[in-house]
């Protein structure tokens, strides 16, 4: 009997060895978890929020067609198909270099432009051990537009720059808000009156009403000395995910989508009725063959 | 440490792309055409040298207004005095230009003539689509 108690003792302080031990990994389990940072993802369904570069890049490796469309005033009437028949058109291709840097290059119709831009993630936002308020990245565009004139314009006076900081936090699931201070330059403006350079500030936001389904808004403030017929970018859209494609539709008194056209070539005045109803649609295109054969196997 | 690195090399590389295309230059059409758009003038408008130069600038190019291509713009020729009057409807033109609903907005595919122009060509319609 006595033995028995005595095996007894020893097995249960071998026994608590164990659950020591355990304690221990269980803590080391938690160190490492906490280590890992925990980016905050998926803060808009595409690289555009619908006028305005997103903080979203394209994944790495992978390209991103986008067709952008843009129709004639919705008060153009049932004539005009309530501006159906009027379209301007984007074609945009995204690349994504690594995973915090993409460059893109895209032709609109209006004005006969080419655009080449870039997006730098500086910072992600992490709700870890490790705490980040905001995602940042840095956005410039170079656009040249190759619309016939007469006389002949000089290829200097056809480029515009923009850059801007997009600072974006995610305030919960389905809440995103997003401010880009930003900076322009066209070196040909028509008037003397108005600035060739000028700050602004973009504003944007998204709420999820579904997995599948989210809201937009997206405006640019001006300062400075702009064009008398040209107005401040407005846009109020719905994103719909369907798995393969994202499409963005939406209303804005913008016709223009490469970002100096959105920005000082905005020529919808709202209290005139002229809203203009368009829409994107962003397809991924894996460009790497193990990514494609890893897609093909799911 | 690698990708930061990495990342600051990139920047660092684009910076200096960027910084050599900022070919920046500070210019307006209003120099560029030698004229001044601060007092729009359109109480005696003159074709020739007033809205015949804005149909050349903004419209009458091949493919658009101009030549053998007007098959494809609803016909309207606007380069020259004759061709703008055989062929030009007053009432289509000022509307397209003034960007008003059931027309399609013109020039097509750029930004808006600024007020001062099409003021100018307004008044020379109104004024009898004079050849002066």
């Amino acid at each position: 009997m006595r033995v028995d108690k005595i095996i007894s003792l020893f097995c249960l302080l071998f026994l608590s060895q164990f659950a020591i031990g355990q304690d221990d990994l269980f803590g080391e389990l938690d160190e490492i978890q906490e280590e890992v940072p925990q980016y905050e993802t998926s803060f808009f369904k595409a690289t555009r929020v619908i006028n305005s570069p997103s903080i979203e890049l394209t994944a790495p490796g992978a390209m991103n067609f986008m067709v952008q469309h843009r129709f004639g005033t919705l008060s153009d009437g049932v004539y005009d198909l309530f501006g159906i028949d009027n379209s301007e058109v984007r074609l945009a291709f995204d690349f994504g270099l690594t995973d915090w840097w993409m460059v893109g290059v895209a032709r609109s119709g209006f004005q006969k432009t080419y655009d080449f831009n870039t997006k730098i993630r500086l910072l992600r936002q992490q709700n870890g051990a490790k705490k980040v308020p905001v995602s940042l990245a840095f956005y410039h565009a170079t656009a040249f537009n190759t619309i016939e004139r007469n006389p002949e314009l000089d290829n200097k006076f056809r480029l515009s720059y923009v850059s801007e900081l997009i600072v974006a936090r995610k305030l919960s699931k389905s809440t995103t808000l997003q401010v880009s201070p930003g900076w322009i330059h066209a070196n040909l403006v028509r008037t003397n009156a108005e600035d060739n350079a000028f700050f602004f500030v973009g504003l944007a936001a998204r709420q999820k009403v579904s997995n599948r389904v989210a809201i937009n808004l997206d405006y640019i403030y001006r300062s400075g000395s702009v064009a008398e017929n040209s107005f401040n970018a407005l846009a109020l859209g719905v994103d719909i995910e369907t798995g393969g494609h994202v499409f963005q539709l939406h209303i804005t008194n913008s016709r223009g989508m490469f970002d100096k056209a959105y920005i000082m070539d905005t020529q919808g005045d709202l209290s005139n009725g002229d809203i203009y109803f368009g829409f994107n649609i962003n397809r991924d295109f894996s460009l790497k063959k193990k990514q494609r054969e890893e897609g093909e196997e799911l | 440490m690698l990708e930061l690195s990495s990342r600051i090399k990139g920047f660092l590389i684009l910076a200096g792309v960027l910084t050599l295309v900022w070919a920046c230059e500070k210019e307006s059409e209003e120099n560029l055409n030698g004229g001044s758009t601060k007092n729009c003038e359109v109480s005696d408008v003159s074709y020739a040298n007033q809205v015949q130069p804005i149909f050349t600038e903004s419209c009458a190019f091949s493919g658009c207004h101009a030549g053998g291509s007007v098959d494809f713009s609803a016909g309207i020729d606007l380069s020259s005095y004759e061709k703008t009057q055989e062929t030009a409807d007053s009432d289509l033109l000022i509307r397209a230009i003034k960007h008003e609903p059931g027309v399609d907005p013109m020039p097509r595919g750029a930004a808006k003539l600024d007020a001062c122009k099409i003021a100018t060509i307004e008044t020379w319609i109104n004024e009898g689509r004079q050849d002066n």
